[in-house]
């Protein structure tokens, strides 16, 4: 009832209930620009321009599913916009690399830290972050994300296998500097 | 190692149901740019209102100087009838007096007008020549009035003017035949029908009729005058839709009509600056009427603006990360080391952005005034294609191009609206100035920054006729 009071006061560009809107789901919408972007000032901006389009178009929506989901929908529309604009692409490193098939880590293995975890994500190239978070976090199919990317099925599937591989041998390496560390500290 | 688990799976477990907390001064940047657009949207529909304002003027302005025109056309006179009737007078004296005498006898109908005239005429020549004079006066304005109901024919304001001169003309031709026709009177008997000029009028009237009148030829003098009027407006018309040539240049400064600048947020939220720049190009003038003409061509139009303050309140590896980001394109472009050891705070930079657009312009052009100094109202619509974006950031010490803007639309529209003012030199060759207003739209990616850029441009040049 408070959200659909929210939502009509948006709609008539109430600015103190624009800015509860925009303090209710801050925190939510934060970590979806965080994950789609190389750096978290990036992510500022794309939730800077989230909120802009949500308001914009908040009469748009008609109540249809949970509006959490409407607007996370927004950001991840953003991000595959900036996508499509950007045409530079950092491949070289990772082309050359054998990067390993086996995508399977333990519990133990993925580090704990949030902060960590993101900034591995961020350090992805940007055809494979976008393709891991909209199949693996934001659960796209590959035929979805090849239309909303304008890519084939398999370079979606290859770019998702690439990120994954990627993100293994960070955390692996990440894992052995530790161990090499606490090996140190230990001796 | 026990139980293994996709990898991507792991990760969305770890990153599910997190709540991370942005900047705390976000609101108030998204505050000020829903206050920006608010603002804009007003601009944009005083700007809207102000453009109807003007195309309404400019229709009425058309509308009305038609409707002159027209009642113009409905006062307009026969003008060979005017300049030719001295002539007819005369020559009605000279056929009448012939067809009596050698008709006196036959049952011509013409006979028994004249007959009937003569009664009149009879009477009319018993008056005195000061009476006859200021008769044929009467005469003159009546008939100049008749003359106006009968004729079909356009023309101008100006041959109503010079109508009335050959009138004037005529009154004192008339006053030299009643000299001559007195001697005439002393010839010819006053019971006569022909005995007075007045009569001739009369008559002649009668024998020839309106058609007659018509196919009289003007004096010699008058009709010399009017051809060559005639050439010289044919000529004049054949110049006017004559295509030609314009080529121009000249200064022009860019605005946005909000706050603000283009730049990303963690680039610059500082107040843009305008520069003046640049643009030239050519014209294809295509008139379609003495009052429109059409025009097509290609400019190439620089705009340069610049932000103070730039990175104010950055660390150096925000900095690194800003320059990094993907509104910006580096084109391979690289910072030099002493220029990123100076990127700390406390030192600030400026942005400087130079844009450079390939422009289509089609125009037309509403003849408001047409003497020696044309005046022109310019109505138009512009494809503007990006050529060159240019981003570069500078300390006092230190000047560096960090790249391209990747926010800009390739290809984007502009509405113009300007006056321009032509000097004739000869009949082929003008001296152009034209003040103009853009208003671009969709210059920026959808979803960018809601700003209308506004260009202001004074261009110079020549118009040559082909």
């Amino acid at each position: 009832m408070q959200l659909e009071l929210l939502i009509k006061g948006c709609i008539k560009k109430d600015r103190k209930a624009q800015e509860a809107l925009y303090n209710l789901y801050k925190t939510k919408l934060f970590p979806v620009c965080l994950k789609y972007c190389s750096t978290p000032i990036e992510a500022q901006d794309h939730l800077h321009d989230t909120f802009i389009t949500i308001f914009d178009n908040i009469k748009k929506y008609k109540g249809k599913g949970s509006f959490e989901g409407w607007m996370k929908r927004i950001a991840i529309n953003k991000a595959i916009d900036n996508y499509k604009k950007r045409n530079t692409f950092e491949l070289a490193d990772y082309r050359k690399e054998n990067l390993s098939d086996d995508l399977y880590v333990s519990k133990e293995e993925m580090p704990l830290s949030y902060e960590i975890l993101m900034s591995l994500i961020q350090n992805l190239p940007q055809q494979y972050r976008i393709v891991f978070n909209l199949y693996e976090l934001d659960g796209f199919s590959h035929k979805k994300i090849a239309t909303l990317l304008d890519i084939s099925q398999n370079t979606s599937k290859s770019n998702l296998h690439r990120a994954k591989a990627i993100l293994k041998e960070k955390i692996t390496r990440r894992n052995k500097g530790a161990i090499k560390i606490k090996t140190r500290h230990g001796s | 190692m026990d139980h293994k688990k996709d990898i991507g799976k792991l990760i969305k477990e770890h990153l599910a149901n997190t709540e991370v907390e942005p900047n705390e001064g976000l609101w108030a940047s998204i505050e000020k740019t829903l206050d920006d657009r608010e603002k804009r949207r007003g601009g944009i529909i005083w700007w809207s209102a102000g453009l109807l304002l003007f195309i309404g003027i400019l229709v009425g302005i058309y509308f009305t100087y038609d409707s002159k025109k027209e009642v113009i056309k409905n006062d307009t006179i026969n003008y060979p009838i005017v300049d030719s009737e001295p002539e007819i007078i005369n020559r009605g004296f000279d056929e009448s007096k012939k067809r009596i005498k050698n008709t006196s006898e036959e049952a011509d109908p013409n006979i028994e007008k004249l007959k009937l005239n003569s009664n009149i005429i009879t009477t009319e020549s018993q008056k005195t020549n000061e009476n006859q004079i200021s008769k044929t006066k009467n005469y003159n304005s009546n008939n100049a009035e008749s003359i106006t109901e009968i004729s079909n024919n356009s023309k101008t304001k100006k041959e109503v003017l010079e109508y009335n001169a050959v009138l004037q003309q005529s009154e004192a031709d008339v006053k030299k035949e009643e000299v001559s026709s007195s001697t005439l009177n002393t010839n010819v008997p006053t019971n006569d029908s022909l005995s007075t000029s007045r009569g001739n009028t009369i008559l002649n009237k009668s024998f020839i009729g309106n058609d007659s009148i018509a196919k009289t030829t003007k004096p010699k003098k008058k009709l010399a005058k009017s051809e060559i009027e005639d050439e010289e407006k044919k000529k004049k018309e054949i110049t006017e839709k004559t295509w030609s040539i314009s080529i121009q240049g000249g200064p022009n400064t860019f605005a946005y009509l909000s706050d603000g600048n283009p730049f990303k947020r963690s680039l610059s939220d500082g107040v843009l600056q305008s520069d003046y720049s640049y643009s030239y190009g050519a014209f294809l003038n295509i008139p379609l009427n003495d009052k429109f003409t059409f025009r097509f061509g290609y400019r190439n139009s620089s705009f340069k603006y610049y932000v103070e303050r730039a990175l104010s309140g950055e660390s150096n590896n925000g900095v690194l990360a800003i320059l990094n980001d993907p509104s910006l394109q580096r084109n391979g472009t690289i910072i030099p080391p002493t220029f990123e050891s100076s990127i700390s705070p406390p030192n600030t930079f400026r942005i400087d952005q130079e844009i450079n657009y390939h422009e289509i312009p089609l125009q037309m052009r509403y003849c408001i005034r047409n003497k020696r100094v044309k005046i022109d109202a310019i109505l138009g619509l512009s494809a503007m294609l990006v050529n060159k974006s240019l981003i570069v950031l500078s300390n006092e010490e230190n000047s560096v191009n960090i790249g391209s803007a990747t926010y800009l639309k390739e290809t984007s529209f502009s509405s113009n609206v300007g006056i321009g003012f032509r000097y004739k030199l000869t009949d082929r060759v003008s001296l152009d100035l034209e003040p103009t207003f853009q208003f671009q739209y969709g210059a920026f990616n959808k979803g960018y920054k809601n700003l209308m850029p506004v260009i202001m441009t004074l261009s110079a040049g020549g118009t040559f006729k082909l």
